[in-house]
């Protein structure tokens, strides 16, 4: 088992460095919510353990957010340069294990870091196909397989009325229940 | 696959698209950008026949096809036109730069790509997901950093998102991470949606909007 929580420092420069512009109102009900560059955010406070991270906020309706919303780095105790490491490794194909024994994390931390980073992919990648102007030109089709290990039904644990019983046999009726397998 | 086509097309003509000879692509292709097809009694008696589907005059598709003996050893490579005229896909081919006849080789480059750079979809591997969506989502993270963070040769050093102007300079990792993604739930409703109704083919559409007789 790798050990866990192995870095406690934490290189702070690098998110405080990122201009206002590269962030946008989270606010569904905003006017200016994900708009870029509108100039409508302030810095409101400093926050977190070592007063390192920003909390924003938009002139235009008022919310006040922390600068992680919407990053990878949204309610994670991980050092930056930790996940990094994780992204990069998934990004080169490592397996959950490997990853998360060379970034010295926990598996269960990685599968979380994974599914996050999927579901926010997605989200990035069709927000992105909005901004692109260019029409399609041609498109090349196939076919790719990968293979998963087959999942088990989810079975029901069901109580048997008495009169039932009598048609079980006799190990299944001991307890009285049966499994319904959909 | 061919939805995502469509959606990306935004109401203008199709794309060229170009197939290898696997048999759901023409179904496909056809309940995506087909238009409905009305088809009239000739003569006599019968019932009407049922509408179907006919590819648009400007949708133009080119398959190409493997012939493989009976070891599975490769022969001969052919290709044809499934929608269109050959001679003009060709045409259309090397004037995008893609080559000179109808292949899929980039699609292939990529394929190779992802198997090399996945362990989850190497062949003959003992790595596999155990769950289908932890795949989906090891796909999708990929998908972006090989968009935006990797720096292709034959892209002149550029990125996917370079050279579609996306973005101007090539991202590292961290930018990638700290970039904000806010989505709301009503646009995520809206991409389904969006899917969909192109889902739909003409035919169904067709079906589901005509009158009923009132006597």
């Amino acid at each position: 088992m790798p050990e866990q929580k192995r870095h406690k420092e934490q290189n702070n420069n690098d998110p405080t460095n990122l201009p206002l512009s590269f962030f946008a109102c989270p606010n569904n009900d905003c006017a200016d919510f994900n708009h870029f560059d509108a100039d409508n955010l302030s810095i409101a406070e400093w926050m977190g353990k070592d007063k390192a991270i920003r909390r924003l906020y938009c002139k235009t309706c008022g919310t006040r957010f922390s600068e992680r919303q919407g990053s990878l780095m949204q309610y994670t105790k991980l050092p930056q340069a930790d996940v990094v490491r994780i992204v990069k490794c998934l990004g080169h194909g490592c397996s959950v294990e490997a990853t998360a024994d060379i970034c010295e994390v926990d598996t269960r931390t990685v599968q979380r870091f994974l599914e996050k980073a999927g579901k926010r992919a997605a989200d990035f990648h069709n927000l992105q196909l909005e901004n692109l102007d260019k029409p399609l030109e041609a498109v090349q089709m196939d076919e790719l397989h990968g293979k998963t290990v087959k999942r088990k039904d989810k079975t029901e644990v069901v109580k048997v009325p008495k009169k039932l019983r009598k048609r079980l046999s006799k190990k299944r009726a001991k307890h009285g229940f049966i499994r319904l397998w959909p | 696959m061919t939805a995502s086509v469509a959606v990306y097309s935004k109401d203008k003509a199709p794309p060229l698209i170009l197939i290898d000879d696997h048999l759901p692509y023409p179904q496909a292709i056809l309940t995506v950008f087909g238009q409905i097809k009305h088809r009239h009694r000739k003569k006599g008696r019968g019932r009407l026949k049922h509408p179907r589907l006919k590819p648009p005059a400007d949708l133009q598709t080119g398959v190409v096809k493997k012939i493989r003996d009976y070891r599975g050893n490769l022969l001969k490579v052919s290709t044809k036109a499934l929608f269109g005229k050959k001679k003009e896909i060709e045409k259309r081919i090397r004037k995008l730069g893609i080559g000179q006849k109808i292949n899929t080789s980039h699609i292939e480059r990529l394929n190779g790509t992802i198997r090399g750079q996945q362990a989850r979809l190497a062949r003959r591997t003992r790595n596999g997901s155990h769950l289908e969506e932890m795949l989906q989502y090891s796909i999708w993270l990929w998908r972006d950093l090989y968009n935006w963070t990797r720096v292709h040769y034959s892209l002149l050093d550029e990125t996917p998102a370079m050279a579609l102007d996306l973005a101007d300079e090539v991202w590292s990792v961290l930018k990638y991470i700290l970039y904000p993604v806010h989505v709301s739930d009503l646009q995520r409703r809206d991409w389904a949606e969006q899917r969909n109704s192109v889902l739909e083919s003409a035919v169904d559409v067709y079906k589901r909007n005509k009158a009923l007789p009132i006597s």
